[in-house]
């Protein structure tokens, strides 16, 4: 107690003076605090809720598989928030008195904007090539059945088979992406199925159109096998490759129409023994073999090799365009046996037993054949 | 003696404010977590689990928004709290999603491994049934054709064995099965061709 008044005496601090300082000190914390109160309310806040819709909506983008079907539109919108964060960062460093969130608003705005294209665009390319891919893996796979039928019966060579069961594994691997879900892998298969395809379907074309320069003097025969017919009142046969049919004319009248198979290398006209090809020109029926006197059924031997297909063969192979142990080829029929669905023979004709035997009747030792590329041309 | 209670106690509150409302950014959590997330990136997580991988994006990408908005409050009202949960449950979320891709990956493989034997068993089947198909002029064109077919299915294996080494398996699985919707075609014209010779034959015999 001594040492108090003692104090108090030293510091000359009176009991009433003390109760002024700590009014003072108290009034003075209420006042700063009041203050730190008013400024934190007043001072620039962040866009906290805009900026977390734009990092939602970014989010919803990627999970539509946004990166898969519209990527350059998710980097750009990525980027913008990417630079929102960073203006965020820059504004956080500063004294909370001098933040100004007026930029990172207008950023997050812009970044908001390209999330909600991006999301938007990426739902519409999806549902747009889920529809398209659809119809268009259906349309290619009825396209490969067709081909398939045209491949089997066209000479095509190794390369070109092999691009076409290039195509059809792809477009088989294009159905099981879109199975998946994965839309962007089953449209690069099918580009690729496009792609093989495309080129097998140029090579089988630019041949065919090749090919069918000849059209005019096969036309040309017809008309005057047809004329021949009329004229004599005869039988005449006309086959025609690219159709696969033999047909029947009479007094120049269509009587029947058989479907014919030849051989398996069948466009052009044969030149050597082995090519596997059918000739093609104005024959006639050499010999007729009844049953048993041919190999395969009955049989109509045909008059080939002609004076005219020697002197080709023979000019080829002076030419050096033929080997030198090459031969010419003979005994060209057409015989039955047929109907196996694709050309088979060694460059004879092949029908179904039962035409074989109706053509038979109808047919004589002499009667004209005339064998063309088509008269159809490409239709 | 009252004053200088309530003067102590004012004193200790805004010192206790002030040493809770410095508390620092959680920077070892925030680490912790994107290197999970980076790890299950690795793992493929992306690819077999998307959906799961997506989720801890999100729940990384949540946690350091809620960083952010919380360096912007005043420094005596942040509070990491939420945060710090945000980044623990991305860490060993990130776990369970690793686990789940490996599962995941592991199942695919399994099944890549069955369907590459049994293409690879079918291709055996056929070379040998090739053998024994009529060779006559009308087989043999169609024989030289299923001999391409074959080439060109024997090729894309090795497509399929690069994509097993980068662990692209979803793709490697298309590629063996439609290996194996072609070679399971080739293999029915084979029995097919094979049967109706020998029906022939028999035809033949009995008369």
């Amino acid at each position: 107690m001594r040492n108090k008044i003692h104090l108090r005496q030293l510091t000359g601090i009176t009991k009433a003076r003390r109760k002024w300082y700590v009014s003072f000190f108290l009034i003075g914390a209420v006042i700063v605090l009041g203050c730190a109160i008013g400024i934190y309310i007043g001072f620039p806040h962040p866009p906290v809720q805009a900026i977390n819709r734009t990092r939602v909506l970014l989010s919803e983008a990627r999970r539509s598989e946004a990166w898969r079907y519209t990527p350059g539109l998710l980097r750009e919108a990525e980027n913008c928030f990417m630079l929102v964060q960073s203006e965020w960062r820059k504004q956080n460093q500063k004294i909370f008195l001098n933040r100004d969130f007026k930029v990172l608003l207008s950023l997050n705005n812009i970044a908001l904007q390209q999330a909600l294209i991006t999301h938007q665009r990426t739902k519409e390319i999806k549902d747009s090539l889920k529809i398209l891919l659809k119809i268009k893996i259906e349309l290619m796979s009825q396209k490969i059945d067709s081909m398939q039928a045209v491949i089997q019966n066209f000479p095509a060579q190794k390369l070109t088979r092999s691009k076409f069961t290039k195509g059809s594994l792809f477009i088989l691997e294009s159905r099981l992406a879109y199975e998946r879900g994965n839309y962007q892998e089953a449209n690069q298969k099918l580009a690729r199925t496009e792609e093989y395809l495309g080129e097998v379907y140029q090579k089988i074309n630019d041949r065919l159109i090749e090919y069918i320069k000849e059209l005019p003097k096969w036309r040309s025969w017809a008309t005057e096998v047809i004329e021949l017919s009329k004229t004599n009142k005869s039988t005449v046969i006309m086959i025609d490759k690219m159709a696969r049919t033999c047909q029947v004319y009479l007094a120049g009248e269509l009587k029947a129409v058989y479907s014919a198979e030849f051989g398996a290398n069948w466009i052009g006209h044969k030149i050597f023994r082995g090519d596997l090809a059918t000739p093609e020109g104005k024959y006639f029926i050499k010999e007729k073999k009844d049953l048993g006197q041919s190999k395969y059924y009955k049989a109509l031997e045909l008059d080939y090799p002609t004076p005219e297909d020697r002197e080709n063969f023979i000019s080829r192979k002076k030419s050096g365009k033929l080997p030198k142990d090459a031969h010419i080829g003979g005994s060209i029929e057409i015989h039955g046996e047929g109907g196996k669905g694709f050309n088979w023979t060694e460059g004879c004709i092949a029908l179904r037993n039962e035409d074989m035997d109706k053509l038979f009747q109808m047919t004589f030792v002499g009667t004209p054949i005339l064998i063309v590329g088509t008269l159809n041309g490409l239709q | 003696m009252k004053v200088k209670l309530f003067v102590s106690l004012v004193v200790f509150i805004i010192a206790a404010l002030l040493l809770t409302s410095c508390s620092k950014a959680p920077q070892e959590l925030v680490e912790a977590a994107k290197n999970a997330v980076d790890s299950a990136k690795s793992a493929q997580a992306d690819l077999y689990v998307p959906d799961e991988f997506q989720n801890i994006q999100d729940s990384l990408n949540a946690a350091l928004s809620e960083i952010q908005a919380q360096d912007s409050k005043f420094f005596i009202s942040r509070d990491y709290t939420h945060a710090k949960k945000l980044l623990e449950s991305t860490t060993s979320m990130a776990e369970t999603v690793i686990e789940d891709a490996n599962f995941r990956k592991d199942e695919i493989r399994v099944e890549v491994q069955e369907s590459l034997a049994e293409l690879k068993l079918l291709l055996e089947e056929n070379k040998n049934l090739m053998s024994k198909a009529p060779k006559g002029k009308d087989g043999r064109q169609a024989l030289e054709i299923i001999e391409d077919e074959i080439t060109v299915i024997e090729a894309s294996l090795s497509e399929v064995s690069a994509l097993i080494t980068n662990g692209d398996y979803i793709n490697a699985k298309d590629k063996i099965d439609a290996g194996l919707v072609e070679v399971q075609s080739i293999n029915d014209e084979l029995r097919e061709a094979i049967a109706k010779r020998s029906g022939i034959s028999k035809k033949a015999t009995r008369s």
